[in-house]
């Protein structure tokens, strides 16, 4: 067989690799070729120790992956490379329990975050994925003690078997989408909840991730079922330092709210402005239940995620409320679903769009009454600031109904920063830029200020740090 | 041969209804000039080349069953190129014997019947002034050089197959030119009538509004019940130069079995208005895309819509405002009521393209959902690419209102008499805002006869 000098080279660098673990600064026990086969997803399920039936379904979206176009609408998607892609990474780390144990590394990447230590560790229930797989995980006693399950997902499959199966693809099945079914093939950490009948989490429970290593994307994979009566509050953030290649994110998250329990999940995305983020969030909500998604994105370079409620029982409520935030050479194609399949159901939708600097940030929804859903009311209201002549916003509300006794209605502005309102600031001594971001502030308020405080103060800063140099 | 077969020959004209022998038929038939003849050879050429439009690849065309428009299409013979001439307007079917009457009203009144003119009254004043209102291809060899700057330009071959193939086949239409500093004081009405069964029609509108005039026009389309299936592809082209007032009034009143696809366009100049008036009532399958393109400084674009289907209806409604030039602005108020099993989409965009600052657009659809099989779908939508623009649209899909009935019933009005009056009150916005008398009288008597018959 002739190979060329170049492939020589990587042959023999790839031995090096494999028998003396150098010419690898990377710590992996594992690292999974690039590209995507029947092989790389066997190989995934067997490092896993996975039941067969698992395998079996990683399998089978394999194969609905490569049979599903590529989606023509929202965003381009032209850049991702599926076979420039590590699949699987699994870190040299072992699951770490206490604050000691967690490597400097990721110590250091918390700290740059701006969350103090001592903020981290009174978190309650702080698990830090890191490069695939959950490496800290510290579950308070109190959880425990009411029976809450959180877990990461892959451990989760271990110790909770049954319960497992019986939720696990039940709300975002493979053939939902190219991207839920990418996922479903080759999915890795993500976070696990369980909520026991009228158990209350009071503190929301959190859980950081990054994206690591160049070209490598992330596949996690979320489950939270609440049981009747429960509440939890979730909140996953995300951040990632800039690589100089392009990295794709495509999560899915599956939500299950039993009768008369509240789910809240909050989620601030600020992926480093190459990652592609194509995300499938969905709930179903039962009898009386309601489903709170707040979501904001500032980070990434593509993103399309529209999380879904699916009202399934009477007097559901859904609740969505989204920000996006796009600035030079992003694309924020965000947006809600709403599917009211049940009588007396009601929804809320408000998203705020900035885009500013050529950024493109888009309102894509879908609100969906079934017959006989009767009574049902949904409301949608868009506003989108547009800070210069570059940018460029979108509105793209779906409206459905099969059903003639419901109310429906969608709103949406699109503007720019007032001249008065600004002119007001600063004859009152502001300087422009403070004026600006002032206003900025106080267009997305609305939604800052359902976010936990921490939050609100990194959403704030987000803001800020993105909005310098706006003016002048 | 049977002598069945004899028939479906001649029926077809000797060829089949979609090949390039009945284009180049038709362009013999009517005597075009080359240019027109080239149109069409082209436009043919993107015909073959272009896939049908589907509801599972294509956005634009998701809401609509695509299958059953294709086999139709392509099931039906071309509708015959021409028509005899009516002298006495008694000879005209029934259903226009009421707009006949409103002679006093207008300045022209043009009748056409399947493929050809059939009735035409045009004021001498009119003339005099250098209006031209007239059959399309007549007009095609009189005017040629008025007409090839824009026809088939507007509404381009290349936007999609049906538009593709309404150029190929093009079976006629009308012309309203009007010169510059001309101001037409009374409407023009052009009445489509169709009564062939099994028909393809391709029938076209161009208006062309040159600077500073001043124009209504009133565009018909008309039918009565049919037995089986006639498929309508049309157009509309409109051109309003510079400060010109144009006020264009669009009534779909088909009878049963009849489809339309309609691709209707208003390009618009410096300080342009455009004031688009859409009523659809009849038909069984319509799809209406109707755009204003505000390429000039200063322009002003109203669009006002009103559909009310019933029974297995199905309605859609695509409009487009498309901002390019500064200081424009655009107002969208589509209202449409539902009954029986009727469907109707309204999909509309709001695009400011690009340095098109200063922009002021609304947009707003409202559906009234009258019938619990009814089904409405609504999707407004905005792309928004300057910075210093105000876009607002709203949509709302909603039913009577139970509290509204009682207050009115409270007073003595009984249920139904109450419901007419909440229907004509929810349609009163918009039709306060059609610019002609007859056409919101003809309007309201359609929506009471739909309220009495529901």
């Amino acid at each position: 067989m002739a190979l060329d000098e170049r492939q020589q080279i990587e042959l023999i660098n790839k031995e090096y690799a494999e028998k003396y673990g150098f010419h690898d600064p990377e710590k992996y026990v594992f690292k999974a070729r690039k590209g995507l086969s029947r092989e790389v997803v066997e190989e995934i399920s067997w490092m896993k120790g996975e039941p067969d039936w698992m395998r079996e379904f990683r399998l089978r979206a394999l194969e609905i992956f490569w049979k599903k176009p590529m989606p023509t609408w929202g965003a381009d998607l032209s850049g991702i490379d599926f076979d420039d892609i590590y699949y699987y990474i699994k870190p040299a780390e072992k699951q770490a329990r206490s604050w000691d144990d967690v490597p400097e590394e990721i110590k250091r990447t918390f700290d740059r975050l701006g969350i103090p230590e001592a903020e981290q560790k009174f978190l309650a229930g702080v698990g830090a994925q890191y490069e695939s797989e959950v490496v800290y995980h510290n579950i308070k006693k109190e959880l425990e003690r009411q029976g809450v399950i959180f877990l990461d997902t892959d451990t989760a499959l271990k110790e909770y078997p049954d319960l497992f199966k019986e939720y696990f693809g039940t709300v975002v099945p493979p053939s939902d989408n190219k991207f839920a079914a990418l996922n479903s093939a080759v999915w890795s950490g993500g976070s696990f909840i369980y909520v026991p009948p009228g158990v209350r989490v009071e503190m929301p429970l959190q859980a950081y991730f990054r994206i690591n290593a160049q070209n490598m994307g992330q596949f996690e994979r979320t489950l939270i079922i609440a049981d009747e009566g429960s509440y939890v509050h979730y909140v996953e953030g995300c951040t990632a330092p800039i690589y100089t290649t392009d990295s794709l994110h495509s999560a899915v998250v599956e939500i299950i709210v039993k009768k008369g329990a509240r789910v809240r999940y909050t989620t601030i995305q600020n992926w480093s402005t190459n990652v592609y983020n194509l995300v499938t969030k969905r709930a179903v909500a039962y009898e009386d239940a309601t489903m709170e998604w707040v979501d904001g994105n500032i980070g990434s370079k593509v993103t399309m995620k529209y999380p879904a409620i699916y009202m399934m029982g009477k007097g559901a409520h859904g609740e969505v409320l989204s920000i996006a935030f796009a600035g030079r050479g992003q694309h924020q194609d965000a947006g809600a679903k709403a599917v009211h399949a049940a009588p007396y159901t009601t929804s809320n939708i408000t998203s705020k769009s900035i885009s500013k600097d050529g950024g493109r940030a888009g309102y894509r929804g879908l609100v969906q009454i079934y017959p006989g859903a009767h009574h049902s009311k949904s409301n949608v209201v868009c506003d989108a600031l547009i800070l210069d002549p570059e940018s460029r916003s979108d509105t793209y509300p779906y409206i459905d109904i099969r059903e003639d006794d419901v109310s429906v209605g969608h709103e949406a502005t699109v503007s720019k920063v007032g001249e008065e309102q600004l002119f007001y600031l600063m004859s009152r001594g502001l300087s422009e830029a403070d004026a600006l971001n002032m206003i900025v502030s106080g267009f997305i308020e609305p939604i800052v200020k359902e976010l936990p405080m921490e939050y609100a103060v990194e959403m704030n800063r987000l803001i800020q740090l993105e909005m310098e140099g706006s003016v002048g | 041969m049977h002598v069945e077969d004899e028939t479906v020959t001649e029926k077809t004209l000797a060829f089949e209804a979609l090949s390039r022998e009945a284009v180049e038929a038709l362009s013999a038939h009517f005597g075009e000039p080359d240019w027109l003849r080239q149109r069409r050879l082209d436009a043919w050429r993107l015909f073959l080349d272009t896939p049908w439009p589907s509801n599972q690849k294509d956005e634009e065309w998701r809401k609509i069953d695509t299958d059953l428009l294709v086999k139709t299409v392509q099931s039906l013979h071309l509708v015959s190129p021409d028509s005899e001439t009516v002298t006495a307007t008694t000879d005209l079917p029934e259903k226009l014997q009421g707009i006949l009457r409103e002679a006093d009203r207008r300045s022209a009144l043009l009748v056409r019947r399947e493929g050809g003119l059939v009735f035409a009254d045009v004021n001498d004043d009119l003339r005099a002034q250098g209006v031209i209102v007239a059959d399309l291809l007549t007009a095609v060899r009189e005017h040629g050089d008025v007409l090839e700057p824009h026809l088939a330009q507007i509404v381009r071959a290349d936007e999609d197959k049906f538009k593709a193939l309404h150029t190929a086949l093009l079976s006629g239409g009308f012309v309203v030119f009007v010169p510059k500093n001309v101001a037409v004081e009374k409407p023009i009405q052009l009445v489509h009538w169709l009564d062939e069964a099994g028909t393809l029609v391709f029938p076209h509108v161009l208006l062309i509004a040159e600077a500073n005039s001043a124009v209504t026009v009133l565009d018909e389309y008309l039918s009565n019940d049919l037995p089986d299936v006639a498929f309508v592809t049309g157009a509309i082209e409109i051109v309003a130069g510079d400060n010109a007032q144009v006020n264009y009034l669009n009534v779909q009143n088909w009878g049963k079995n009849v489809y339309h696809l309609a691709s209707q366009r208003a390009r618009m100049g410096r300080n342009t208005m455009v004031n688009w008036s859409s009523g659809q009532l009849g038909g069984s399958l319509t799809r209406f895309e109707t755009e204003v393109w505000l390429e000039g400084d200063g322009g002003m674009a109203y669009l006002n819509g009103i559909y009310f289907p019933t029974g297995e209806q199905y309605m859609a409604n695509h409009t487009l405002q498309r901002h390019i030039a500064t200081h424009c602005s655009s107002d969208l108020l589509y209202k449409g009521a539902l009954l029986g099993n009727a469907h109707t989409v309204y999909r509309g965009l709001i695009k400011v393209e690009k340095g098109a600052q200063q922009t002021d657009a609304y947009q707003a659809n409202r559906n009234l959902v009258l019938s619990p099989q009814a089904h409405a779908d609504s999707i407004p939508m905005l792309e928004i690419e300057a910075n210093d623009v105000r876009c607002t649209h709203g949509a709302t899909i909603s039913q009577l209102d139970e509290e509204e009935l009682f207050y009115l019933m409270a007073r003595g009005i009984p249920r139904k008499e109450a419901t007419n009056l909440i229907v004509d009150g929810f349609f009163a916005p918009v039709i306060d805002r059609i610019p002609l008398r007859t056409v919101r009288d003809r309007l309201k008597t359609v929506i009471h006869e739909r309220m009495e018959n529901a």
